[in-house]
């Protein structure tokens, strides 16, 4: 048995956090900083979304319905981009059989996609040891 | 310049069977000024006292490692402009992360599977495994599965 946690929503994906991110991670893919490069490797003229960000679009949603926790155990499955100025919706359940074990579904509504499915597994802050 | 982590491609253009390989070790320093823009740019309203966001399991552990995650990829037969993407990531925390540690970060590509791909003709899946810790306590450890196109190379 599950429970629906509360939605969370994102109208546009800023640009901008891209390159902070990126520089974060060293990580040098150009898709995240060139609307250009992007466009060459066949995601249209918007830059993407580095995959952590959106690890974090979907913990907020899991963390902000279940104050006090922090997860033990993450499972993420990345299966499409989030794109500058995509409006983002995350959604997700917890369940009653398995206390502390939430899932989130990271989506681009407009296109209809599925950006990633994360499981997590949370520990109440004072029962971490 | 050598590779870092060296690695030859057999004769039959499979890659080479020599994993798990070290990667150079590196750190990562989670500052407050990088949690901040963490939580500021991800649109998070959750903080609690020291602790830093949640998604530093995989950010420092990626930041951290001792050579960018490009040239991991260079070292195994990818390139960065050819677009890798995340596929998959298991993330164990032994302990919250805090703001304030520079972390010890130590990883190892695992293993790297060749499949056909419909998008990209082949590509290279390559599994990571990276620790953080501070001295001998652990954080956390992600494993990291990563796919690389590799063109016609099948």
């Amino acid at each position: 048995m599950t429970g629906q946690l509360p939605s969370w929503r994102i109208e546009a994906v800023p640009q901008e956090p891209m390159a902070l991110w990126a520089k974060l991670l060293r990580d040098a893919n150009p898709i995240h900083v060139d609307p250009a490069a992007a466009e060459a490797l066949g995601f249209g003229p918007r830059t993407v979304n580095p995959g952590p960000i959106n690890l974090a679009y979907a913990l907020n949603m899991v963390m902000a319905a279940r104050p006090g926790n922090h997860p033990r155990e993450i499972h993420a499955r990345f299966s499409n981009n989030i794109l500058s100025g995509d409006a983002v919706e995350v959604s997700g359940v917890a369940d009653f059989a398995e206390p502390g074990r939430c899932c989130a579904r990271v989506r681009v509504p407009e296109r209809d996609a599925t950006a990633m499915d994360v499981e997590v597994r949370l520990v109440a802050r004072e029962d971490f040891r | 310049m050598p590779n870092p982590i060296d690695r030859t491609e057999s004769a039959t253009g499979q890659p080479s069977p020599a994993y798990p390989m070290a990667i150079p070790p590196g750190h990562f320093r989670l500052s407050a000024e990088a949690d901040k823009m963490i939580r500021r740019t991800s649109f998070s309203t959750e903080a609690w006292e020291d602790e830093a966001h949640p998604v530093f399991g995989l950010v420092a552990a990626i930041g951290g490692i001792g050579i960018p995650i490009g040239e991991v990829f260079a070292s195994c037969g990818g390139a960065i402009d050819q677009g890798p993407l995340l596929a998959s990531c298991v993330l164990h925390f032994a302990r919250p992360l805090k703001i304030g540690i520079t972390y010890q970060v130590n990883g190892t590509v695992e293993s790297v599977t060749r499949k056909p791909s419909r998008r990209f003709g082949a590509a290279d899946h390559l599994r990571l495994c990276i620790d953080v810790r501070d001295g001998d306590t652990p954080y956390s450890r992600l494993t990291l599965t990563v796919v690389m196109p590799m063109g016609s190379a099948a």
